[in-house]
């Protein structure tokens, strides 16, 4: 039977998400500094509703990823990128460059970049689960040192290849790094980023139980019925698709998967069933209110860089919350 | 007690597991330190034949560059054979990689004995102002970014470089401007505003205050972006922005949105508008000459 708190929670969540949607689809500021309110007819309004597809698709993959990675891992800093996927997509990217360079060909961008940043971000969790797979299980520590690990290495490979670019392709590579929600997006990348995100919380919700339970210690979980090896194996390579969806069609986007599933348990509990699928909406949520705050923020250089936003709004607001709950994060 | 002498059991078979895995490592091991220490020995091997260069009798001039765009207007100055330090991406391949601005080796530098060493910063570098004056090199500062920088700076360059034996470079740095004088004084047709991207994945623009600015209103063009700087944009930016041509400077294929934008849209593959050095000064306004060409053309249904 579902209380009522947790169902008052989830519905708070999709209001302070839908007024973000609201809020990118209705205002911008131009560039001459004038805020402008309304529906800015159908193309420019298609280039809005494009950008919070892709930051809802995007940002709950992330929150749902979040959410069920630190139940299962035990560790209320875990977020989708301890799986080293980030960096994997990352290196993919930069020996993608590299390679384009080396052939004299234009570098990749835009939607071209997702091809290398999915196959970086696979490799690099195919790797994650092999190295944290102990007696065919996979275990929760080694899988965050192996993450931690191929990270590293993926990162340095990155550093490398963005050393051997000419300084012209640097700064791409570099504005990928800093994440981004595009306007006119890939079609097939947001189609399998929604999908993964759609299906990930759907199993989280439905395994909420479960989850519950791995949230124990193994042998107590175990004592209560649950097999851990599947259920951790189909939820860790559940995170890593989706995020590697995620990294493929946005980039690497900070704080969105560890500060979503905080503030839907902030308000929806503890429970899975009820906390994975919060986290999506808290994640879509969050993610299009910083596309929106990038669209209104101007300093000087145009539009901020989304990492930028969601790194320095999302670690204020974490702060926030860790004062808040600091009595401890399992309510 | 049944867990404690797990433990144990388990701490003895992991004793042996340890000594069988390091019996396993050690050829591996073996290997990687033989490897590292040949890499270390051909490291150790290629810097003195290349980077200790002793400076050669008569060539008085011996030039580190730590910057791309100074290498460029080094060798654009006749002083290309001078160059004996660079960084990657510098064209100037007889010339020793020593490093970038940021990240420079300046055991590299000194052992080039350089007679000038050139860099683009606006911070203090105290080490490389020791490995200067422990050279007695000449340590000179410059800050290319707009066209008057570059123009301004040319002349003290080419002083430098002929009091260093290269008497040609002021009679070659005379010619740069002459040539740039005269290609800025024929006027672009375009005089509409035009916004120039070299980036579409954000769009990026060259603002006001830029050198691809700075030369198209030379020319009597106009500028899109009025604001200062290199700003970024959205796809909504450019299309609010209703510019009457939009300027791609770069390769790769243009996003659909740039048709909603303009429907004049330019994509030209111009290296001097990519680099503030003097090659832009020379060749940039000929790039910018095609560009109006092409933007007139479609403009009159050409």
């Amino acid at each position: 039977m579902m209380h009522r708190r947790p169902m008052i929670g989830l519905a708070l969540v999709a209001v302070a998400s839908c007024i973000a949607v609201a809020a990118r689809l209705l205002v911008v500021r131009t560039l001459d500094g004038s805020l402008l309110v309304g529906w800015p007819g159908p193309t420019l309004g298609q280039f809005r509703v494009d950008a919070v597809l892709v930051a809802c698709s995007a940002g709950a993959a992330l929150g749902a990823s979040g959410a069920i990675l630190q139940t299962l891992l035990r560790n209320p800093l875990a977020s989708p990128f301890v799986l080293g996927v980030t960096s994997g997509a990352g290196a993919g990217v930069a020996f993608a460059s590299l390679a384009a360079s080396i052939a004299g060909m234009a570098a990749p961008t835009g939607a071209a970049l997702g091809a290398p940043a999915l196959a970086g971000a696979l490799l690099a969790l195919g790797c994650v689960l092999l190295l944290a797979r102990r007696h065919g299980v996979l275990d929760p520590i080694t899988l965050i040192l192996g993450g931690v690990i191929v990270g590293a290495i993926a990162s340095a490979g990155s550093t490398v290849a963005e050393a051997l670019l000419p300084p012209e392709r640097r700064g791409l590579f570099t504005g990928w790094l800093f994440g981004r929600i595009p306007e006119v997006p890939d079609m097939g990348s947001l189609a399998a980023c929604a999908a993964a995100a759609l299906g990930l919380t759907g199993l989280g919700a439905a395994w909420g139980n479960r989850l519950d339970g791995a949230a124990l210690s193994d042998d107590e979980a175990r004592s209560i019925g649950i097999a851990l090896g599947p259920m951790r194996t189909a939820m860790f390579i559940g995170c890593g698709v989706a995020t590697a969806a995620t990294v493929a069609l946005c980039g690497p986007i900070a704080f969105v998967g560890l500060l979503a599933p905080h503030c839907a348990r902030a308000l929806v509990g503890a429970r899975n069933r009820m906390l994975v699928p919060g986290a999506a909406v808290a994640g879509a949520g969050l993610l299009t209110a910083a596309d929106a705050l990038r669209q209104w923020i101007d300093i000087g250089g145009g539009r901020l860089p989304l990492g930028a936003v969601t790194a320095v709004f999302g670690g204020v607001a974490f702060l926030v919350l860790l004062r808040r709950t600091a009595a401890g994060w399992m309510a | 007690m049944v867990s404690v002498s797990g433990i144990r059991r388990s701490g003895v078979r992991v004793h042996f597991r340890s000594i069988r895995t390091v019996d396993r490592m050690q050829p591996i091991l073996a290997s990687l330190a033989t490897a590292a220490a040949l890499a270390f020995a051909a490291a150790c091997g290629r810097a003195p034949a290349k980077g200790a260069r002793a400076p050669a009798a008569g060539s008085a001039a011996r030039i580190v560059s730590l910057s791309p765009a100074l290498t460029r207007t080094v060798c654009m100055l006749g002083g290309q054979g001078a160059v004996v330090g660079r960084t990657p991406w510098c064209e100037a391949p007889d010339a020793v990689v020593v490093g970038t601005l940021e990240d420079r080796n300046l055991e590299a530098i000194a052992a080039l004995h350089p007679t000038l060493i050139l860099r683009q910063s606006s911070t203090e570098d105290p080490a490389l102002d020791t490995v200067a004056a422990s050279s007695g090199a000449t340590l000179r500062t410059w800050h290319f970014d707009r066209v008057e920088d570059v123009r301004g700076g040319l002349d003290p360059l080419a002083k430098l470089l002929a009091a260093g034996g290269i008497p040609a470079a002021e009679a070659a740095a005379r010619d740069l401007l002459d040539r740039h004088q005269r290609a800025i004084a024929v006027p672009v047709r375009t005089t509409v505003p035009v916004l120039f991207l070299f980036s579409v994945d954000p769009p990026m623009a060259f603002g006001s205050g830029t050198y691809v600015d700075d030369l198209w209103r030379a020319m009597g063009g106009a500028n899109a972006i009025t604001r200062a700087g290199y700003p970024t944009l959205t796809a909504e930016d450019v299309i609010r922005l209703a510019p009457s041509a939009v300027v791609v400077i770069g390769r790769g294929a243009l996003p659909s949105w740039i048709g909603s934008a303009s429907p004049v849209q330019v994509q030209v593959e111009a290296p001097d508008l990519l680099e503030p050095s003097a090659r832009m000064l020379v060749d940039g306004p000929g790039s910018l000459h095609r560009v109006d060409d092409s933007i007139t053309a479609a403009r009159s249904g050409g």
